[in-house]
């Protein structure tokens, strides 16, 4: 026994098994003693089964912190040197409390997710709350399934999550922080422990009055992780007021961070430099683009408007006014997530907000249709005249007055978004084009025009087997100059050696167009990126596009930068649900445009902020910091 | 991951499979290899298919036999129907009876009782080796595996070889199916070799929470001293109700602080007994009469031809090895010199 272990008690006899002995370290940790019960059933005879049994219990040891297991059986991230260097940074050096502070677009989510899922294969931690912007919890949710393999639960916008059972009973949860911290549940939510918190943009939590800062305070945790590219958006004391979360204490009180850190007069300008910089060295990673030598080359998007004729002109038409005719009231519609294109339901928009409440619909036999339905029908619109033939069957298939619009859309053949798609093929310059569709329909739609014009290519979507995926990459790679994507095609295979990307139609959600992007526009490019995006005129993605890409310039930004801006929107709902609000307030086209033209003014301002505060941390923090 | 982890994980997959009914076609030298399951072994590693490949890097689609992902799991569920208690016996041990009596003079020291020795005879005894898995889960978290190997007829602790080693070893043909009385013995030894292997990291997060604590306390105690000054020249001096109210306010979430800080480094160690491998073994018995003041008790002595030493006795009181044997007074109960000297003044 080591010196440095003593019995509290005096010698007693022999301890039954199971019982606690009342042992405390020098230091006066207690150290309980529990022993599981002893393996029961029948003996062998044979050493074999035994030493199974060794060997296992050996191998779950070979878990030292030099090989890292996070690693391993991971499918479609693409882990980089500096994220790996800072996952063995904050297991061996920052004891799971550390502010991740990489430049946007160096990968915090992915490096937070490596530890989260480090600490989870160590044991190191079990009991997991993440907390994110409302506007990024159903990305969180897709890359922790995907790309971690780590299921988390979602709190239901019921009563059951307003009560500490929900907390205490689901083991990994993820939500927004203004769920999180709702006066309703608030309570329940700190009365349960954690053993690891992760706070993604946490620079919401940089004010020690507000209930974001008060929230993540009051949380019972052990380990905690914050990730925020820009920690001080206004002033030094921010940055205090992070790192008093993770460490009270570390940068003394208040006014003794001031005094010696903060300039009298100028509250963003540091005084003592290199020494705060120590300090933060001890809390937090900021990893940043010089740093890690990451540059990309130049991206180029092109938005190519086709002007709808004829039959489908009026099907975009009659659509509409169905549509308008068979919404629900917001407030009836406001419990019905909508869905993406994956099927995969999303989040709904506001927490506690009560949504705006506008002229019923008219009356039908039919039940109206709710959020989830209508995202799907109008984005189904935007993506081809088959898919909204489908999508019309499945949702709307037993109405009479869907009839006409499903045989109108079977009828139509070519859209003006194939025109303009087939011609940009034959401009194609003789580059290889990655054609992005989200609706099966449209992907099979865009088979069958791709072989009438003779042109070869490879599919790559869901319904392909592993082997099958494997071959079409390489085929793509090797002689053919168009591949056909679906949502998730090509997540995690490196693409790069194309560089031109077509949207054959537009995710509503901004972070997921930045995804495809993405697909091409990363490490090992080498050449200028080209996007060309097609859309119908006067369609909801046309509105959205023209938002993204006039307003904030969005196919120029630097990958990442795109979260960061839409973490900075009031409201903190979700991009696409925004858009599906706009859609279901409006009652005409003049309407959702002054809507638009408002939810542009937001994104400014978003961009605003992000800019300001991009430029206050990188004069803060230096190029080099580590 | 190392080759040599690969090695390791490729050869218990593989024999893992097999002991489960599976056939398994992986050649050690091959990247990956395939397996065909019964539908109970599928199951268990939540797989649909009966023809499953294998590999130690991920494959696409097939068993990932890797440190990370759900090897470790579904391989501990496939375990689960395999025996964790091994019954063997040791044969044909030469047992030497001559100068068996010096040998007991030569190793024991009778520290305050007469001892008579009687006549050394034959018998055979079980020694019990468990092995454990022992985890302190703290601010941080140690692990080991160890195993300690006990005398099941007297409980002490004693030193043999690794018995899945021994050459001599043969299946029990009658094994026993009482469960082992060492259980609690070893229990009590397996708490003594935790606290010694884990001594260093006891001592680590000593130092870690000492620090804690200090930041912490010099953290409050700035923020109560700050409450108390002047704000600045020509200002009134603080509201002394203000200044209380600061001062609960600190003193509280200080101690909320602090006892969250020594929640999160108490130690819970978890003993999980792995595997028992009871040996059978022919050895020698010396029975000694023990004489303390007015009390006797018949003792008895092992020599372990495994080790070809005596087994020493076994504390009564802290379940230690011993050579240097004391006896209680009443019930002759043998005793380490710590407890003796412990007990001494009251007795």
């Amino acid at each position: 026994m080591t010196a440095h272990i003593v019995e509290a008690a005096a010698i007693s006899s022999p301890s039954h098994p199971g019982e606690e002995a009342p042992l405390r370290t020098a230091a006066g940790i207690p150290i309980s003693f529990r022993a599981l019960p002893p393996p029961e059933g029948s003996s062998t005879g044979d050493v074999g089964p035994l030493r199974l049994h060794l060997e296992y219990w050996q191998l779950r040891l070979l878990r030292d912190f030099d090989q890292l297991l996070c690693l391993e059986g991971l499918t479609g991230v693409e882990h980089l040197p500096h994220q790996i260097e800072t996952v063995r940074k904050v297991l061996r050096r920052f004891r799971g409390r550390v502010l991740l502070a990489d430049e946007v677009g160096l990968g915090k989510t992915i490096e937070a997710c490596l530890l989260l899922r480090e600490y989870l294969l160590r044991r190191l931690a079990q009991r997991v709350l993440i907390l994110v912007p409302t506007a990024l919890v159903s990305q969180w949710r897709e890359e922790l399934a995907t790309k971690f393999h780590l299921d988390f639960s979602t709190p239901p916008r019921t009563g059951v999550a307003d009560g500490p059972d929900y907390w205490r009973n689901n083991d990994r949860v993820l939500t927004s922080m203004a769920f999180a911290k709702s006066r309703k549940r608030v309570e329940a939510v700190t009365e349960v422990p954690w053993d690891l918190v992760i706070v993604d943009e946490a620079h919401h939590c940089k004010n020690r009055a507000t209930q974001n800062w008060r929230l993540v305070n009051a949380l019972k945790r052990r380990h905690l992780f914050l990730l925020s590219a820009t920690p001080v958006q206004n002033n030094l004391l921010e940055l205090y007021n992070l790192l008093t979360l993770l460490e009270p204490g570390h940068l003394k009180t208040e006014s003794d961070f001031k005094r010696q850190y903060v300039r009298r007069g100028n509250p963003r300008d540091p005084r003592n430099r290199e020494r705060l910089r120590s300090l933060l060295g001890e809390v937090m990673v900021r990893n940043t683009r010089s740093l890690v030598q990451m540059d990309l080359p130049a991206r180029y998007a092109q938005t190519i408007l086709a002007q709808p004729q004829g039959e489908e002109a009026a099907l975009y038409g009659l659509l509409d006014d169905y549509l308008r005719r068979r919404r629900a009231p917001l407030a009836e519609v406001g419990g019905v997530h909508p869905v993406n294109a994956n099927g995969h339901e999303e989040e709904t928009a506001a927490d506690d907000e009560d949504d705006a409440v506008f002229s019923p619909p008219e009356k039908t036999a039919l039940e109206p249709l709710g959020r989830r339905q209508l995202s799907s029908l109008l984005l189904a619109a935007g993506s081809h005249a088959g898919a909204l033939a489908q999508s019309l069957e499945n949702v709307a298939g037993n109405d009479p007055a869907a009839r006409p619009l499903i045989d109108r859309a079977r009828r139509i053949d070519r859209t003006a978004k194939d025109e303009h798609f087939l011609q940009l093929l034959r401009q194609g310059r003789g580059e290889k084009m990655l054609v992005f569709a989200t609706f099966r329909r449209t992907l099979e739609h865009l088979q069958q025009l791709l072989r009438k014009e003779g042109v070869a290519f490879a599919t790559y979507s869901g319904t392909e087997s592993e082997r099958e995926k494997d071959a079409a990459v390489a085929a793509f790679r090797e002689q053919l100059p168009v591949m056909l994507c679906s949502e998730t095609g090509g997540e995690g295979r490196n693409l790069q050696f194309a560089n031109t990307l077509v949207n054959f139609d537009l995710p509503w959600n901004p972070m997921r167009i930045e995804q495809r992007v993405g697909r091409i526009h990363r490490i090992g490019q080498t050449r200028d990126v080209f996007i060309f995006n097609l859309c119908t005129a006067g369609s909801l993605e046309a509105r959205i596009l023209a938002l993204l890409d006039e307003k904030i310039r969005m196919f120029e930004l630097v990958v990442g930068e795109v979260g960061s801006i839409l973490g900075n929107l009031q409201g903190g709902e979700e991009f696409e649900s925004l858009v599906l609000d706009l859609w279901l307030r409006s009652h005409d086209d003049r309407d959702l445009e002054q809507s638009f033209d408002s939810l542009g003014q937001s994104l400014l301002s978003a961009q605003e902020e992000y800019l300001r505060t991009k430029r206050l941390d990188e004069a803060l923090f230096g190029e080099e910091f580590q | 991951m190392t080759i040599p982890v690969q090695e390791r994980l490729h050869d218990f997959a593989a024999t893992l499979l097999e002991r489960r009914g599976a056939l398994v076609e992986w050649p050690a030298s091959d990247r990956a290899g395939t397996a065909m399951l019964p539908p109970e072994v599928a199951a268990a590693v939540g797989t649909a298919e009966d023809v499953v490949s294998l590999a130690c890097d991920a494959p696409g689609g097939g068993l990932a036999v890797n440190l990370a992902g759900d090897f470790l799991e579904w391989s501990g569920r496939l375990l689960g129907g395999l025996p964790q208690i091994g019954a063997f016996r040791v044969r044909d041990l030469y047992l030497k009876r001559k100068e068996l009596h010096e040998g007991i003079e030569r190793t024991f020291t009778w520290l305050n009782a007469k001892v008579k020795l009687r006549e050394a005879r034959e018998t055979t005894i079980e020694y019990h080796t468990w092995w454990f898995h022992a985890a302190i889960n703290s601010e941080d978290r140690w692990e080991s595996c160890f195993s300690l190997s006990l005398n099941a007829a007297s409980g002490v602790a004693v030193e043999i070889p690794d018995p899945l080693d021994l050459w001599e070893l043969q299946a029990n043909p009658h094994p026993s199916a009482e469960s082992p009385a060492s259980y609690s013995w070893a229990v009590a030894a397996a708490r003594r070799r935790v606290l010694r292997l884990a001594g260093a990291f006891c001592d680590r997060m000593d130092g870690r929470l000492q620090r804690d604590r200090k930041r912490l306390r010099d953290y409050y105690q700035a923020l109560v001293r700050e409450s108390e000054k002047k704000k600045a020249r020509g200002h009134a001096p603080p509201d002394p109700e203000k200044i209380e109210a600061t001062k609960r306010a600190v003193g509280l979430e200080l101690r909320r602080k602090l006892a969250e800080l020594d929640e999160r480094y108490a130690m819970e160690a978890v003993l999980r007994p792995v595997v028992l491998v009871r040996t059978k073994t022919p050895v020698l018995a010396v029975d000694v009469s023990v004489f303390r003041k007015q009390a006797h008790k018949m003792h008895t002595v092992y020599w372990n031809p495994l080790v070809k030493q005596f087994d020493p006795f076994r504390c009564s009181v802290c379940g230690e090895s011993t050579f240097a044997v004391a006896f209680s007074n009443e019930e002759v109960e043998p005793l380490c010199q710590g407890c003796n000297s412990i007990r001494r003044p009251s007795s």
